[in-house]
Order: structure tokens, then C-alpha cells, then sequence
């Protein structure tokens, strides 16, 4: 960076320091000036700032259907002792998916990947759906999600319990979407 | 918003975050330089209007210097700067308020975001992607920042006063310093700074 841009950088900053320290009577009396309305810019500044903050809560929301959908992949595919090449080959989906739904909550799967895991495992039709977070589910859809997420441990092979709770969730999924 | 949030997150916005009960701040261990989740949740829900309309302000200032000029582009790198504090990819200092470090994310973006359609036009704000090239017709294709930027200081090439403040201030001094170093009276400086700011947002309107 040359000492021209230096500067420029500097004074830039300056200027923008002069707007943060600025007190709300300075403020009006500049955009006033301007023909600027204060408070339409206000507004528009809490609209962002509100939408930032309901985009933070819908991330929370989706990442917990995320997770679930990680857990109960995990276990049909552990019941079915297939490894995650071995399931990617058999679902004839890409291994990436599998491995980014498995450990990335924050991973989109495809809908096509979505699709034909419901199909290989026979999950209830739109099941696997509600837990790509591709469409809006109740709380308590959300809260059984992460109830199931949370009792799930790591093991090689199913526990009685894992199978319980494996057994338990699809047959919740069947009767949502029955409903 | 809890009125418990509500004060603390002003009080977050006004003081930044280690304040003692004298309000003086107090030195962050180094571990603890970085506010968490939850503070820069509650300070950004503490944000008032006169806040908004600051970093309103200081987007449509990027938008303009380095971006298309657009409204709703200085609208999407104040969410996404916001997105990326309570998501946490963007960590708060401490030692800035956070009004300041809305300001350097928006800053630190808007050159990602420059540099990228440097190659790339039609790069988006808050995806990083490229849109089609239907969407965003008026991109400029060159976007000099620099110049940019000279436009706006070149408002004040002829108030020689205007200038010495900012460069003072672009070196670091503080207000009581400035008026010091240019013999001025505070209420010399005051008007000197309205003057600045009055010019300015003449510039972003």
C-alpha cells in the first residue's frame, strides 16, 4: 500500500469515526441538511437489523433438524452395517453428502441425496424432507428432532436403546407426515 | 427485548464491554479479549435508532466507495456484517464498541467483495456467488475505490480546516489534541465537525 492510499485509508476512517461519535442531534441536524430523512433511515437500519437477528434464529432452528438428520442417517446406516462409501454406492448418492450430512450440521444436502436415502431406507415419503430443513416444521417436530439427536450415542453397533429411539423417531415421522 | 437485555446491551454499545462500576475500563485478560455470542447478541438487540442510522450511514459510505452505490447493497453488507458477528465468524473485540466493529467488518467485506468483481462483476454480497448477469445489469464492471473516496475528501479540499481535523484525526489524535495542535476553541472544533458531517451526508444521500 503506497503512502498516498495510506492516507486516503486513514482519512476515510476519519470520516466514518466523525458519524459513530456523532450524537442523535448532530445526526438529524446533518441529514436534515441533506434532505435525508432520520428517521427513514432508521428504519430501514432496524429492518436490517431485525432481519440479521431472525436469520440468526432460523440458522439455529435448521442446524438442530440438521443435526437429527445426521443422527438418523448415522444409525440406519450402522443397523445396516454398511460403511460411507459403501451406503453412497448402494443409495447411489455421492459420499460427500453422506459425510457432510452425517458431521456438519451446517451442511444443505441435495434433494436428490434427500430423495433417494428415503427411498433406500423406506422412510416415510417427505420424512427425510422435514429434517433437510427444506420446508417449515412445528416446535414440536423441532423438539422431538433434537430430543432424538440428543439420546443417540457413537457406537459401532446399535445399542437396544439406539434401536429404540431409531424405531421410535421414524415411526414419528410416519404419523407427521400422515397428518 | 427483556428490559434486562435492553440495558445491558446499551450499556454494551456506549461503554464497550469491560466497564467497571466507576466506568473506567479495565484491562481484558488476553483470553478474554473477545466478547461471546450472547454479548454481541444482546448489543446488537440494544442497538437505537440513532445507532441504525449510523451504520446505515457508514454502509451507504462502502456501498458507494467500493461497491455499485446501490441502497440495497449497503442494506446487505450491514446484515451480512451483522450475520457473520452473531454467527460468530466475525468476533468482537472488546476493546472497540460495537458500532466500530460493524464498521470494520463492512469494511473488511466491502474490499473482499471489491476485489472479487475486479475479476468477477456480478459477485453478490451475501453469498459470494455470482449472480446472473440479468439481475445485476448495473454493476459497474470497474470499481475504483480510490477514486471514489478522493471524490468524497475533495468536498473538503477547500476548507482547509476540515481537512487539518481529518488528517489529525486520521493520525490518531484525539479531539481535546486536535484542538490543541490547531489552536481552536471547542466550539470552533463543533462546528468544524458539523460542517464534516453535513457534507457527508449530503454525499451518501
Amino acid at each position: 500500500m503506497n503512502r498516498n492510499e495510506h492516507d486516503r485509508n486513514k482519512m476515510s476512517e476519519a470520516l466514518r469515526d466523525l458519524l459513530l461519535e456523532a450524537s442523535e442531534d448532530d445526526l438529524r441536524d446533518a441529514f436534515a441538511n441533506a434532505g435525508e430523512d432520520f428517521d427513514i433511515l432508521a428504519a430501514r437500519g432496524r429492518s436490517v437489523v431485525e432481519r440479521a437477528l431472525a436469520s440468526a434464529e432460523d440458522s439455529s432452528e435448521v442446524e438442530n433438524l440438521h443435526r437429527g438428520l445426521g443422527v438418523l442417517i448415522q444409525l440406519l446406516r450402522r443397523k445396516k452395517r454398511l460403511s460411507l462409501d459403501e451406503l453412497a454406492t448402494e443409495a447411489r448418492v455421492d459420499v460427500s453428502e453422506i459425510r457432510g450430512i452425517e458431521h456438519d450440521a451446517t451442511f444443505d444436502a441435495n434433494p436428490r441425496t434427500i430423495y433417494q436415502l428415503e427411498q433406500y431406507f423406506k422412510l416415510p415419503s417427505r420424512s427425510l424432507v422435514l429434517l433437510s430443513g427444506a420446508v417449515h416444521v412445528e416446535h414440536d417436530v423441532q423438539e422431538e428432532v433434537v430430543r432424538f439427536a440428543a439420546s443417540a450415542t457413537e457406537m459401532n453397533k446399535l445399542s437396544r436403546e439406539e434401536k429404540k429411539e431409531l424405531n421410535r423417531i421414524v415411526k414419528f415421522l410416519q404419523e407427521y407426515t400422515d397428518r | 427485548m427483556s428490559v434486562r437485555a435492553e440495558f445491558t446491551g446499551r450499556r454494551i454499545i456506549e461503554e464497550g464491554v469491560n466497564v467497571n462500576s466507576q466506568g473506567q475500563r479495565e484491562p481484558s485478560p488476553k483470553e478474554n479479549r473477545y466478547a461471546t455470542l450472547d454479548e454481541a447478541r444482546a448489543a446488537i438487540e440494544g442497538l437505537r435508532d440513532v445507532d441504525n442510522t449510523k451504520l446505515m450511514a457508514i454502509a451507504k459510505f462502502f456501498s458507494q466507495t467500493r461497491l455499485s452505490g446501490d441502497t440495497s447493497e449497503a442494506e446487505d453488507l450491514l446484515q451480512e456484517a451483522i450475520t457473520k458477528t452473531l454467527a460468530g465468524t466475525r468476533r468482537w473485540n472488546r476493546s472497540v464498541t460495537i458500532l466500530k466493529h460493524l464498521d470494520r467488518t463492512m469494511e473488511s467485506d466491502s474490499s473482499h467483495i471489491a476485489g472479487k468483481r475486479a475479476a468477477h462483476p456480478t459477485v453478490a454480497i451475501r453469498t459470494g456467488k455470482r449472480e446472473p448477469k440479468s439481475v445485476r445489469a448495473d454493476v459497474r464492471t470497474k470499481i475504483d475505490a480510490a477514486e471514489e473516496v478522493e471524490k468524497i475528501l475533495a468536498i473538503f479540499r477547500n476548507d482547509s480546516p476540515a481537512m487539518d481535523v481529518l488528517q489529525l484525526r486520521g493520525d490518531g489524535f484525539a479531539a481535546s489534541e486536535i484542538r490543541l495542535k490547531l489552536g481552536i476553541s471547542e466550539a470552533e472544533y463543533e462546528t468544524i465537525t458539523r460542517r464534516i458531517r453535513r457534507h457527508l451526508a449530503k454525499r451518501l444521500t
